[in-house]
């Protein structure tokens, strides 16, 4: 009973969250929003027993990634002007209709596939071992043994992705050693303009820099 | 009150996760901010982690932890899916002063 009603609250919170994200205009609150999902993404896991994924989930999810979103949205800004464009009405039915058609196709083969397998009549609060010792020990021993390979290379992987990361957002300098972006001589002082004026000269900057670049590829 | 109410079994973990899914799916296929979709991307992410999770513990109770361990790994991959697709976005807004993806045509043929 009270993981019936854990589960619902969640669920509601879940979906209504990732609506939200969807449909909001402002990033920032798509981003909130998606605290709240993967929040209740990781009680779920919590009710499948899953103790040690649902820290991870909270710690990588909510709180690195959000605020790694969040940077970008202050980077690229809060409203955009292009979300604000109507969308066309009958392109949105189109969408719903391959949502719905996805949605009972992922539903149909997995609950036709699973969900007639017998399942424990029990709670899933209760009813594993594990609801006493934590999934922490068990799940240590399987990646340091049986896991040990697919650990390591993962590790790789992260060393890859984070050289990869410095690479490409490091900042160009072309062959006589100046900033090709160019921002270190900006036609105006960023400190002492007022602030919306300096946005729109950096953002003029940027454009122009960017109709260099363009030309120099053509 | 309705059976489907009161006992959580392993479908009502296989919708919400689905639901989560296509929302997700949806999200990334209209939406027209590069930030926007790289943060469903990680909605999805979470959909799928949460169906390994629920299949496992319903489906392995005694404690074979095979859903844990791929959930583990999907973590991995999509925290380092994420570190690139921010650096992108940034070379991107650098290269176009834009986070439209509309404008991201520079392979359009």
């Amino acid at each position: 009973m009270l993981d019936s009603i854990i589960f619902w609250a969640f669920a509601i919170l879940a979906v209504g969250g990732a609506l939200t994200a969807v449909c909001s205009r402002s990033m920032i609150n798509a981003a909130l929003s998606l605290i709240v999902v993967f929040m209740s993404v990781a009680g779920f896991y919590l009710l499948n027993n899953a103790d040690f994924l649902a820290i991870a989930q909270v710690i990588i999810y909510v709180v690195g990634l959000t605020i790694m979103m969040l940077f970008a949205v202050m980077f690229t800004g809060d409203k955009p002007q292009f979300d604000r464009k109507k969308a066309n009405s009958a392109l949105s039915v189109s969408y719903g209709i391959v949502a719905l058609y996805v949605f009972a196709l992922l539903l149909r083969t997995m609950l036709k596939g699973f969900g007639n397998t017998p399942v424990l009549p029990v709670s899933p609060l209760v009813a594993a071992p594990l609801a006493q010792d934590g999934s922490t020990r068990l799940l240590g021993t399987l990646l340091f043994t049986d896991y040990a390979l697919p650990f390591e290379i993962a590790s790789i992987l992260l060393l890859a992705a984070m050289i990869g990361a410095i690479v490409i957002a490091k900042k160009r300098f072309n062959d006589s050693g100046e900033n090709e972006i160019g921002e270190d001589h900006l036609p105006i002082d960023l400190s002492s303009a007022p602030k919306e004026a300096a946005i729109a000269a950096l953002r003029e900057h940027r454009l122009k820099v960017a109709a260099s670049s363009k030309e120099r590829e053509s | 009150m309705p059976d489907w109410l009161t006992h959580i079994g392993l479908a009502h973990f296989v919708v919400v996760s689905v639901l989560l899914f296509v929302i997700g799916l949806v999200g990334v296929l209209t939406s027209r901010s590069v930030v926007r979709v790289l943060l469903l991307v990680e909605l999805m992410f979470s959909a799928v982690n949460l169906n390994f999770l629920a299949f496992n513990n319903y489906l392995h109770p005694t404690g074979i932890l095979l859903g844990h361990v791929f959930s583990i790994f999907i973590l991995t991959v999509s925290a380092a899916e994420v570190s690139v697709g921010l650096a992108i976005i940034i070379a991107l807004y650098r290269a176009r002063a834009t986070a439209d993806m509309e404008d991201y045509n520079l392979l359009k043929w």
